[in-house]
């Protein structure tokens, strides 16, 4: 499989000769100085910057902190949207032998204490007035915090704290130094090795406490490597950058691969800007979780659902011609004749315009990194002419598969990438009897900071890293993603279903945000809890003329009752006879992670969920046609309140049917 | 959190005046809207001015900001005399206002709206205004750039290209304030910012008030019906009843006066 890797990137020089990520920095800005590094867009404008602008800035950044009291082996935490700040903090503190933690924006104060004082932060680097505010508040139960340093000034104008400091002070300050010794940054950066720690990546957390993985600039060497051998990123290519680097995946994209491929990381201009902004660049890559690539198929149809009969018709057509050409070829067959002979006009009327409108026109290389998505959405985006591929990993294992080539199966999270030889031993893999993948090789698992235990207790007696995910392999092996090992659910027939591959399909629909499976070994069949998306289904309502005052009164009408209940038996004629959805209810309210419900990434708390709504779990398998609810809510000014609906249930196979299935069996 | 020091700029009560309207007395025919009326605005205050319905709020906003000519008294912008003088005129003494209600180009993007209040900054005129390059492309490229500034500030970059009339009220209001803000005044009056809008909203604006306060550091006068609002932000209140100051003083002096009380209810 090496001989894949012929990438350019292990011929240049600027790579070949780092063994950091500053290093690597350091050598573009000397190469190629006047070459384009970044994209801002800011006050409604495009700004750009050099490697040696980048370069300056880090420099200085770096230098200031040093200055503050940062050295080798400190962790300096992180917290903002994608700006070029939040990078060149990154490269400052990983320039002087320390290792940042990025956390997501909207974590809570106890969320970032916990984080804070588990990586053992001595400095953070926070966005605006909402972060440092987060900082300010649990700095007290921290030990020997250096600074806050902020890069967005707004509202922090009357802040007076020892503490803080602006981003632009403290690279002034670090600038003031340069001058005075201009041979002293490249002099610490040279001291770099990979064997060196240069992030932190917390696991999301959805079982137990957060832990933070070590990542080191070997690793991020390493996966670079791999992604550039699978998919065809060329130097110079523009990438969007917008999942957060709290996530290892955008870690190894725009940090590490953004020096190492090189490519110019566009920034937006925040995230409500980015659908517009990606519109403005028509970027050649960008890594979307599957959920975001799910938001943007459901962009792409609620417009269409709001567009006239004349267009929603030329609209089917082209993406009719498109699957029948794009997704065959796709799928190693040959297309009809009519179809390809009508294909130039469905590129020249709607193809073509889709992609412009959503920016994808040159997206050469578009990502899904995560675990599974709706082939519906992957079809779609296909049909469209963008050939959307999975990317497949773990934090601790780094990336492991991805759809490479021109055809691939849509189901399957694509082939085996490996390791070049330069950063460590081949990627190996086996399956367990439980369908467990289990991996060893590569840069390796350096382990989860400050807990030797739980290290080695993730690895299995032979030493390989044991995922937790159910897989298989086709028979052209490619991986396919069933489950987590521990979310396969048996019901009491024994009958085994995967809850996640029935939640993905439906998550496809517009008329749900998202959802929850039910159904074990004390069940006898799958029941589903919907959260209804609001902003699609108020419009409906309108259209429709279905009065309604709040979610919570929307949720339970029988009009949108009967709604998902059309879009789950279409889903249910997918799944085997065992596995289908019987019954289900609305939740009465939207579904929060400020009272846990969610995670920060907004993946489902089960446990927690299945807990606060047991009473309804109850009630559908005791087949009464609604229920009563008391919900303790906490409203966002902090007041606490009972939400009281009567929700309603509704079963999915019609009572007759089931019942003659049932005789049938 | 020792040596922390967040609280709120407390205003001195010494700072230079900024507007001053002394003695003023307003009358249509038979009416008499303002009456002798004294008020002053020092330049790190945050003043509002309340009072039952047709007290002779508004009056006294359209009397600072050159809508009507007093029949008596005097109004000083810093120190200079604005009394009579037209809209224009007070705008470029460094007066801005927000209307009750919104007045803008529904038609306009944002973008456009903003700049309007600009206009009164440009230097070209209509017949230069026809060609566009050199110094003119500079001088729009710099407001241009004030406007976004603006945007960032009031955090309205997801709606900037979209037209005004397709926005909700709420937003509207934002982007009347950003109006207000582009002519770069010295001070700004709001004429019932609040009329209209829900919690949330009012949660928003009375953000933005603020920290146009901090980040302008220029004295904001409210006209303003939503005692919660008033009390929150106001540093000082005057109260207007009939044309007549009835009560000054800091928000709770002013929910203990029985004058004001009165006023209210009544009694």
């Amino acid at each position: 499989m090496s001989d894949q890797h012929n990438h350019v990137s292990l011929s240049d020089p600027a790579v070949l000769n780092s063994q950091t990520l500053p290093q690597i920095l350091l050598a573009r800005a000397q190469t190629t100085p006047d070459g384009l590094s970044e994209r801002h867009k800011q006050l409604g404008i495009w700004r750009e910057f050099t490697w040696s602008e980048v370069l300056d800035k880090v420099r200085a950044f770096a230098l200031g902190l040093e200055e503050m009291g940062v050295t080798h082996g400190d962790t300096v935490m992180l917290i903002g949207e994608n700006e070029p700040e939040h990078f060149w903090a990154e490269y400052a503190v990983q320039s002087l032998g320390g290792a940042v933690v990025s956390v997501y924006p909207d974590q809570t104060g106890e969320e970032l204490a916990f984080l804070a004082s588990d990586s053992k932060t001595r400095l953070f680097v926070a966005q605006d007035q909402e972060q440092v505010d987060k900082c300010l508040d649990i700095i007290g139960d921290l030990d020997d915090v250096m600074g806050i340093v902020f890069w967005d000034g707004a509202g922090l104008w009357n802040y007076e704290h020892p503490l803080l400091k602006s981003f632009d002070d403290v690279s002034a300050a670090g600038q003031k130094i340069h001058e005075s010794s201009p041979e002293h940054y490249a002099g610490i950066v040279a001291k770099g090795k990979s064997d060196d720690l240069a992030v932190l990546s917390y696991t999301s957390g959805t079982t137990g406490k957060p832990k933070g993985v070590m990542l080191k600039h070997g690793y991020m060497f390493d996966n670079s490597t791999r992604i550039l051998g699978a998919v065809d990123i060329k130097p110079g290519a523009e990438y969007l950058t917008y999942i957060s680097p709290a996530w290892a995946t955008e870690q190894m994209f725009g940090l590490a691969i953004g020096l190492i491929g090189p490519m110019v990381v566009n920034f937006p201009e925040g995230p409500e800007e980015v659908l517009e902004n990606i519109r403005e660049l028509a970027v050649d890559a960008m890594v979307f979780s599957p959920r975001q690539w799910e938001n943007l198929a459901s962009i792409v149809q609620a417009r269409m659902l709001g567009a006239g009969p004349v267009r929603r018709k030329m609209f089917d057509w082209g993406v009719k011609i498109g699957k029948a050409v794009y997704v065959e070829q796709l799928e190693g067959r040959t297309p009809a004749l009519s179809a390809r002979l009508q294909l130039p006009f469905a590129e020249a009327f709607v193809l073509h315009h889709l992609r412009d409108n959503l920016g994808l026109g040159h997206a050469d290389v578009a990502l899904s990194g995560g675990a599974l998505m709706a082939p519906d959405v992957f079809r779609l985006f296909h049909a469209m002419g963008v050939k959307l591929r999975n990317v497949y990993g773990a934090t601790e294992t780094g990336l492991l598969t991805a759809h490479t080539g021109e055809t691939y199966q849509l189901e399957t999270s694509g082939r085996w990438m490996n390791c070049a030889p330069l950063y460590g031993d081949p990627v190996e893999h086996r399956i367990t009897d439980d369908s467990e993948l289990q991996v060893r090789g590569g840069s390796g698992f350096a382990g989860y900071f400050g807990q030797p235990e739980k290290s080695t207790d993730a690895l299995t007696e032979d030493g390989w890293y044991a995922t937790g995910d159910a897989v298989s392999l086709t028979d052209d092996g490619e991986l396919v993603f069933l489950d987590r090992v521990k979310d396969m659910r048996e019901l009491k027939s024994g009958h085994r279903y995967p809850p996640q591959f029935i939640e993905t399909r439906l998550r496809y629909s517009p008329f749900i945000k998202d959802l929850m499976t039910l159904g074990n070994e004390t069940r006898d069949y799958v029941i589903a809890l919907i959260n209804i998306d609001m902003e699609v289904l108020s419009r409906w309502a309108e259209e429709n003329g279905i009065g309604f005052s709040t979610y919570t009164d929307l949720s339970q009408k029988p009009e949108i009752h009967k709604l998902i209940r059309v879009e789950i038996s279409r889903i249910n004629s997918l799944l085997p006879e065992g596995s289908r959805v019987m019954r289900f209810a609305n939740f009465p309210k939207e579904l929060d992670p400020d009272e846990g419900e969610l995670t920060r990434s907004r993946k489902l708390r089960r446990a927690f969920l299945e807990d606060r709504y047991g009473d309804l779990v109850t009630a559908i398998y005791a087949g009464t046609p609604n229920v009563d609810l008391e919900i303790a809510v906490t409203y966002q000014d902090g007041r606490k309140g009972i939400l009281k609906a009567n929700v309603n249930i509704t079963d999915v196979e019609a009572a007759s049917t089931s019942k003659k299935r049932n005789q049938a069996a | 959190m020792q040596g922390t020091s967040l609280a709120e700029k407390e205003p001195s009560h010494t700072a230079p005046v900024s507007l001053s309207i002394r003695n003023t007395t307003l009358k249509f025919g038979g009416v008499t809207a303002l009456d002798d009326v004294t008020i002053e605005v020092r330049e790190d205050e945050l003043l509002a001015i309340i009072g039952p319905n047709g007290a002779g709020k508004t009056s006294l906003l359209n009397v600072t900001a050159g809508f009507y000519r007093p029949q008596q008294g005097q109004v000083e912008m810093s120190g200079r005399d604005i009394t009579g003088l037209r809209v224009d005129q007070v705008a470029r003494m460094g007066v801005a206002r927000t209307f009750q209600g919104t007045h803008l180009f529904a038609g306009q993007t944002v973008v456009e709206n903003i700049l309007v209040g600009r206009h009164m900054r440009m230097k070209s005129n209509i017949f230069q205004a026809f060609v566009h390059f050199g110094w003119m492309a500079r001088e729009e490229d710099m407001h241009r750039e004030v406007v976004e500034e603006i945007i960032d500030f009031l955090e309205i970059e997801p709606i900037r290209n979209r037209a005004v009339g397709t926005l909700g009220y709420g937003l509207r209001k934002r982007v009347d304030l950003g109006r207000a803000l582009a002519q770069e005044p010295d001070i700004l009056l709001m004429d019932e910012p609040m009329a209209g809008m829900n919690s949330e909203e009012k949660e928003d604006l009375a953000r933005f008030i603020l920290d146009v306060r901090e980040a302008r550091n220029i004295p904001v006068v409210l006209v303003e019906h939503d005692m919660g609002v008033v009390m929150d932000l106001a540093d000082r209140v005057v109260v207007l009843d009939f044309g007549q100051v009835i009560a000054e003083g800091t928000p709770a002096e002013i929910q203990k006066n029985p004058a004001v009380i009165k006023a209210y209810l009544g009694a």
